[in-house]
């Protein structure tokens, strides 16, 4: 039988809805590392650096699939300014 | 025939072109694997790929492209129960109490001898009937997916449709061949990797989540590169998560999001070649007898539930 955890699965819905909000602010690699790194602590996990070595491959690889197919996938509005590019 | 299949054979004997089917097909199980990437997706991440190929090898890949995608979608299907198109939905249905019950290999093999002989059956259907079903094969969108391959043949230039087997029939056949020498391929490339797949399963459920999440928001947002669409994601997630408890069973939903769409096109199709008339629908006795079957089935469980009522109250007599 299906049941359901309130908790947590809020709390994932929520994160989803947060990632879409900051996603273009943070730009792709920002915030799929800190959703993921979200995803992983709501679910229960604690290790710090085994969460860092599974959202890290992930994140760069996709980017570098999607990079090399062509896609451009926003490096962010907070980037650009970091690195004081004009995005005007 | 023949001498169209030889063409075909020519073109795709290339160290080139096979490669190329080779790479389509990789590239198309590896992000139809992922849950929440389909065909669509795929082939849209594949197409800038293709500028400056001549049009028979781009065809070649998106081709590999498509149906690599399609079987790698059989993977999501059996192991998380996430079917991305609707030609898995149904190996979603047997695969993922499979997986389940441990039996994981078993429904990826089955997967892939299944592709292999359907895809096999396919191509020689379509080279039987090629001739007699050009328009209805390239002709007519069938499909998002094939919306999508016929506008990458557009940007090269070549106008889709009835006249493309005659125009363009080295385009039609090295493509066709390609689907035969690209299910020998996928066979080759997935059985050995059966063990690897499979073992994705043991990846602790607190990391596969978010992982499979993740894929999911990128399914949607690199089709539409619109941030509103994940908003909409997870309203949907909400609501399917709030049917799921109550019970609601998921395959009619699934089968309804997909074929309907499907059914709205072609309805509307029709309702354009009638001049906004109706009565097409029962017009012909075909149509007719579809749309009575169609009616008594939906209504049957109606009808059952009354008649159990009905047996019941006099029972209790």
């Amino acid at each position: 039988m299906f049941e359901l955890h309130w908790s947590p699965a809020l709390q994932l819905l929520l994160a989803m809805s947060v990632y879409g909000i900051v996603f273009e602010y943070l730009g792709f690699i920002v915030a799929t590392l800190l959703f993921l790194l979200a995803g992983f602590a709501i679910l229960g996990e604690r290790r710090p650096g085994l969460m860092l070595v599974a959202a890290l491959p992930l994140t760069l690889g996709f980017w570098l699939l999607v990079e090399f197919l062509g896609i451009y996938l926003g490096p962010g509005e907070l980037f650009l300014s970091w690195v004081g590019a004009d995005y005007s | 025939m023949l001498d169209g299949i030889l063409l075909g054979l020519q073109t795709v004997l290339t160290i080139n072109n096979l490669f190329l089917v080779f790479t389509g097909c990789a590239t198309g199980t590896l992000i139809g694997m992922l849950p929440g990437l389909g065909p669509i997706s795929a082939i849209a991440l594949m197409i800038p790929v293709t500028y400056g190929f001549d049009p028979a090898s781009g065809m070649i890949l998106l081709a590999g492209v498509y149906y690599g995608a399609i079987f790698g979608g059989s993977t999501s299907s059996i192991l998380i129960n996430a079917p991305g198109v609707a030609g898995t939905v149904a190996t979603a249905f047997d695969g993922y109490p499979l997986a389940r019950s441990g039996h994981a290999g078993k429904a990826l093999a089955t997967a892939v001898y299944s592709s292999f002989a359907g895809g096999t059956l396919a191509t020689l259907f379509l080279v039987l009937a090629a001739p007699i079903l050009a328009d209805l094969s390239l002709g007519i969108l069938g499909s998002g997916t094939t919306a999508v391959l016929l506008g990458a043949l557009i940007a090269y230039g070549i106008q889709p449709g009835p006249r493309l087997i005659v125009d363009e029939p080295e385009i039609f056949w090295s493509v066709i061949v390609s689907m035969y020498f690209g299910n020998v391929i996928l066979l080759i490339l997935n059985l050995p990797l059966i063990p690897y797949i499979a073992r994705l399963l043991t990846i602790p459920r607190q990391f596969l989540i978010p992982m499979i999440m993740f894929f999911s928001l990128m399914g949607v947002y690199l089709v539409s590169f619109n941030t509103f669409d994940l908003q909409m994601m997870v309203v949907i997630a909400a609501i399917a998560t709030m049917l799921r408890l109550l019970g609601f069973p998921m395959a009619p939903l699934l089968l309804g999001f997909i074929l309907g769409g499907m059914l709205e096109d072609n309805l509307r199709r029709a309702v354009t070649l009638s001049d906004g008339e109706l009565s097409f629908l029962w017009d012909r006795p075909t149509t007719l007898v579809l749309l009575i079957l169609t009616t008594l089935v939906l209504l049957s469980p109606l009808a059952r539930f009354f008649l159990t009522r009905l047996v019941r109250g006099r029972g209790n007599l």
